[in-house]
């Protein structure tokens, strides 16, 4: 993938939510419009499916990302981070939605094709990613 | 007021599809995509959809149950015909899996309205169909027939043309609701012989044209799916008749004047004799004759590799210089599994191609060896 997902992932954080408002919403925010954007394409058990891996693997870097038991939210993995980031700081929010959006991004990009995850992530923040592949006549 | 209606037809973009159908798929009918697993339909599907798809005919391909979206999306992109620029624009997925399982029939057929109304695509498909079919037979239901014909219904008023993919297995027969609803019903399978699997593909049905009858060849290659039809399509140029008395020098003087000049032209002749008694040298001074007079040539081989036949047989290194300057063209057909129309295809492109007016076939045990067993 020729995108920078780290940088794209801060990027996407400081286009969402209010000014000033915490980070911690401005990620489940950032979370919320992707998962149910590409929810219509590859389905909600998919993205869930996802999205709960995404996390797994970046609590190897934030612990504090799973719950005691291990879990990730179960059915609402998005409340459930949410909860969870609400206790941090927000430059370990940051990070953590930086390092989770890479990663679920990354994970779609393997299955699906980096050029047709490009284009969806277009669909849902086109000022931060750019949509330039041109369709064939 | 009088005009009858003209109906379009749309270029499928699969190869030999266009000739079986009759021309090209009628525009807004509503057509079923059936056949057991395996035999292409999601891949004959998406290859439709990328060539009919442009920005004034956008197409929506919603995914039920069965195989996931996202191992759909996987391995439909390694076919060429996949095009990520198209995705989003003039291609959308839409998955309805999740309201299927929790909601029913119902809320599926409003997902799809509501979509349709949203965005307008002038293609819809709905993938897979039978486990749709399959979930309607809970109790308390929209039963089927109803949903199919309000989806039809719903999708012809918004002028899309429609397909229903389905699994269906050949002994369930072609009695079924929803195939009385279709306007086209496109039907998959693989036939199984001996140790050879061959594709096939038949139009049970398409409603206002006339598709060529019977069961066809299908390939399937990196390209996607190709269609050889059992029959030539009757709209393409006929081959000028010979003049009358015309014939073809062999290059064999003496047989040249046994047969009264030469071979006439248009004629098919067998060369029959034991292991060396000379068949391809003849046919290969036939074929260097005709080049002398200013002719072009195919020669499609099943037994040797064509390097291997220009090493071994006479004349083979003349032979190697007329394929170099495309005066001759060495068709070598030797996969396993190969069919009588797939072959005709691969021939009449090869004289097209260089301009043949002379072909050989070397041999015709080889070509019986390379055919599938359902075609000796």
């Amino acid at each position: 993938m020729t995108l920078d997902l780290a940088a794209t992932a801060r990027r996407v954080l400081a286009s969402e939510g209010n000014a000033g408002a915490p980070v911690a919403d401005c990620a489940v925010l950032a979370f919320e419009r992707v998962t149910v954007h590409l929810s219509r394409l590859v389905g909600v058990a998919g993205i869930k499916t996802l999205f709960h891996r995404s996390v797994v693997l970046s609590s190897r870097t934030f612990p504090w990302l799973v719950n005691a038991a291990g879990g990730s939210g179960g059915d609402d993995p998005i409340g459930a981070l949410g909860a969870r980031l609400a206790d941090q700081d927000p430059d370990a929010v940051a990070d953590a939605f930086i390092l989770v959006l890479s990663t679920f991004v990354g994970l779609l990009g393997r299955l699906i094709g980096d050029a047709l995850v490009l284009q969806l992530l277009h669909e849902v923040w086109p000022s931060v990613v750019p949509g330039d592949a041109k369709e064939t006549p | 007021m009088t005009k009858r209606v003209q109906i379009n037809k749309l270029a499928t973009g699969v190869p030999g599809l266009d000739d079986v159908l009759g021309g090209g798929l009628p525009e807004f009918s509503f057509n079923v995509i059936a056949g057991s697993p395996g035999c292409g339909k999601t891949s004959i599907a998406h290859q439709m959809m990328f060539a009919m798809a442009t920005a004034e005919r956008p197409a929506l391909y919603i995914s039920i149950l069965g195989e996931p979206p996202v191992k759909m999306l996987r391995y439909q992109q390694q076919y060429s015909f996949f095009d990520p620029a198209k995705v989003a624009k003039s291609v959308k997925f839409l998955h309805l899996g999740d309201e299927l399982i929790e909601h029913g029939l119902d809320v599926v057929l409003a997902g799809i309205v509501q979509e349709v109304e949203a965005t307008s695509p002038k293609l819809v498909f709905v993938d897979s169909f039978r486990s749709v079919v399959r979930k309607s037979t809970a109790p308390g239901q929209m039963e089927l027939q109803l949903f199919v014909q309000r989806l039809a219904l719903h999708l012809t008023s918004w002028e899309a043309t429609t397909f229903l993919i389905g699994e269906y297995e050949e002994r369930e027969g072609y009695s079924n609701e929803v195939f009385t609803v279709a306007d086209g019903l496109i039907w998959l399978s693989q036939a199984t012989q001996r140790n050879s699997v061959v594709r096939k593909l038949q139009v049970v049905k398409l409603r206002g044209q006339g598709s060529i009858p019977g069961i066809h060849t299908m390939k399937m290659s990196d390209a996607g799916l190709r269609v050889y039809p059992r029959l030539p399509n009757p709209d393409s140029p006929s081959t000028p008749a010979a003049k009358r008395g015309e014939r073809r020098k062999t290059g064999v003087t003496g047989l040249d004047a046994m047969l009264g000049g030469g071979i006439p032209t248009g004629y098919s002749v067998m060369i029959v004799g034991p292991s060396g008694s000379g068949k391809t040298t003849l046919t290969n001074q036939f074929i260097l004759e005709g080049i002398t007079e200013g002719e072009h040539g195919v020669i499609a081989i099943f037994e040797k590799r064509p390097d291997e036949y220009m090493t071994t047989s006479p004349g083979g290194a003349q032979l190697e210089k007329l394929v170099a300057e495309g005066k001759l063209k060495m068709l070598y057909l030797r996969p396993l599994d190969l069919s009588v129309d797939e072959t005709m295809e691969e021939l009449a492109a090869a004289v097209k191609e260089v301009g043949a007016t002379r072909v050989v076939i070397d041999s015709l045990m080889g070509f019986e060896l390379a055919l599938a067993p359902s075609f000796r």
